[in-house]
């Protein structure tokens, strides 16, 4: 069998089921994720998370958190199911009033720390290293 | 060289199996078995690891047909030789498979096999496309020296990856108790993708699951627990470059970034090593998820 025959059959199929699994609405119906599956996430990330504060962001399938120990966290949605990564120094944050908006690996969460701007400010900025 | 390449003839039969897949998985309670983006990159880098095998096939094949020249034995093509040679690039594809997850080079190299957090029949086609690269082919060679023939080795290699296939599944729970024993099952391989800290670096078998009895590395599936699948540190893209090469990029950083004396051992310690312990390899999530097994237990809590 010759192999150019082969792959150009082998892409045709690879459309055809990619077209498939969108036809068939499999394009990540993002739920918020619950608490049991919160902890499950941050409970995975190297060194464990002992979870001491949470946030939701606007976008409701995202989550900041921080654990005893000061690292920050997000849990966001890929796809139908969800990320925890670590915040660092590759990650930043803005701060407008009581928002802030943190880009992390070239997407952008934002959350309303309302009367707890300041502590967030505090935290955010010693995760990301630098200021918010 | 006589040879004889099954994959081509697989291929319609993966397709159609597939299409099975993603139909079984339009009930609500499934919906977050398959992804389209997903799906799209498993299929994309099994696409690419065709091209990649043809063109890496150039140099592995003269390689298989010089060791098998070195031998001083020739088993010729008897039918059980076909069985003997099938068992033993089992048990070669084994230690490959470990060591593709106990060494950080060839993790690289295997880590996009991983990467998806999803579980399907599409999963299985997400292949590699630096196994040459990272020199994999050097766990099949000592076949050849052994004197099974090359194109022998070869075709048993491919009906190992086709037997593959049909573990990654989510629509098969268990298989009878037999074949369970004996076999490498969806079960079995469901752990082998499981980013929870119990299931973490167990199961590598390919078609027979006896050699992770034998070498201590088999773990059931418990059913009470469900499985995350995936890598410990998420890739979190659908970017189909960054699902190939993105542990290389990793290994290059952490490379540079280092010390004169811990520079190699970025590439040759296990995944997750580092000189000032500031992460973790899968032997210390497994024992936190033990130790964190032991406290949850009614006794260590009186």
């Amino acid at each position: 069998m010759g192999s150019l025959p082969v792959l150009v059959a082998v892409a045709v199929a690879v459309l055809v089921l990619v077209w498939l699994a969108k036809r068939f609405g499999f394009s990540g119906d993002v739920v918020p994720p619950g608490a049991a599956e919160l902890e499950q996430l941050l409970d995975g990330l190297p060194g464990g998370f002992d979870c001491r504060q949470s946030v939701r962001c606007q976008n409701p399938s995202t989550v900041v958190a921080v654990d005893s120990l000061g690292r920050v966290a997000v849990v966001a949605s890929h796809g139908a199911h969800h990320v925890a990564q670590l915040l660092g120094r590759q990650s930043s944050v803005t701060q407008d009033g009581e928002v802030f908006t943190i880009w992390h690996h070239g997407r952008c969460f934002r959350f309303d720390a309302g009367a707890e701007a300041a502590r967030w400010s505090a935290i955010l900025s010693c995760a990301t290293g630098g200021d918010t | 060289m006589t040879s004889f390449d099954p994959l081509p003839y697989a291929i319609p039969a993966f397709v159609l199996l597939i299409m099975l897949e993603i139909a079984w998985a339009r009930g609500s309670e499934r919906r977050r078995i398959y992804e389209a983006r997903d799906t799209a990159v498993s299929l994309a880098l099994g696409v690419g690891s065709l091209i990649a095998g043809a063109a890496a096939a150039l140099v592995t094949v003269p390689l298989l047909v010089s060791a098998h020249a070195l031998s001083p034995l020739a088993f010729g093509w008897a039918w059980w030789a076909w069985a003997l040679c099938f068992v033993a690039d089992d048990l070669a594809y084994y230690w490959l498979h470990r060591t593709g997850h106990r060494v950080r080079w060839f993790w690289a190299a295997h880590v996009n096999h991983h990467s998806s957090q999803h579980y399907n029949l599409s999963t299985a086609l997400r292949q590699t496309w630096t196994g040459f690269f990272a020199l994999s082919f050097i766990f099949r060679l000592p076949l050849a020296f052994a004197g099974f023939e090359p194109g022998m080795i070869l075709t048993c290699a491919a009906f190992n990856l086709i037997y593959q296939f049909w573990i990654h599944t989510e629509a098969i729970r268990r298989m009878p108790r037999w074949f369970e024993a004996v076999m490498n099952t969806p079960s079995h391989h469901r752990v082998h993708h499981a980013t929870n800290g119990r299931y973490l670096d167990r199961n590598y078998a390919g078609t027979f699951i006896i050699w992770d009895k034998l070498f201590g590395t088999f773990e059931p599936e418990v059913d009470e627990v469900p499985i995350r699948y995936g890598i410990v540190s998420q890739l979190g893209s659908f970017n189909l470059i960054k699902a190939a090469f993105h542990e290389w990029a990793a290994i290059a950083r952490d490379v540079w970034h280092a010390p004169w004396r811990h520079k190699l051992s970025y590439m040759w310690r296990e995944p997750g090593w580092s000189h000032d312990a500031s992460r973790e390899t899968s032997e210390m999530i497994r024992q936190r998820a033990v130790t964190a097994r032991i406290e949850d237990t009614p006794a260590s809590k009186d």
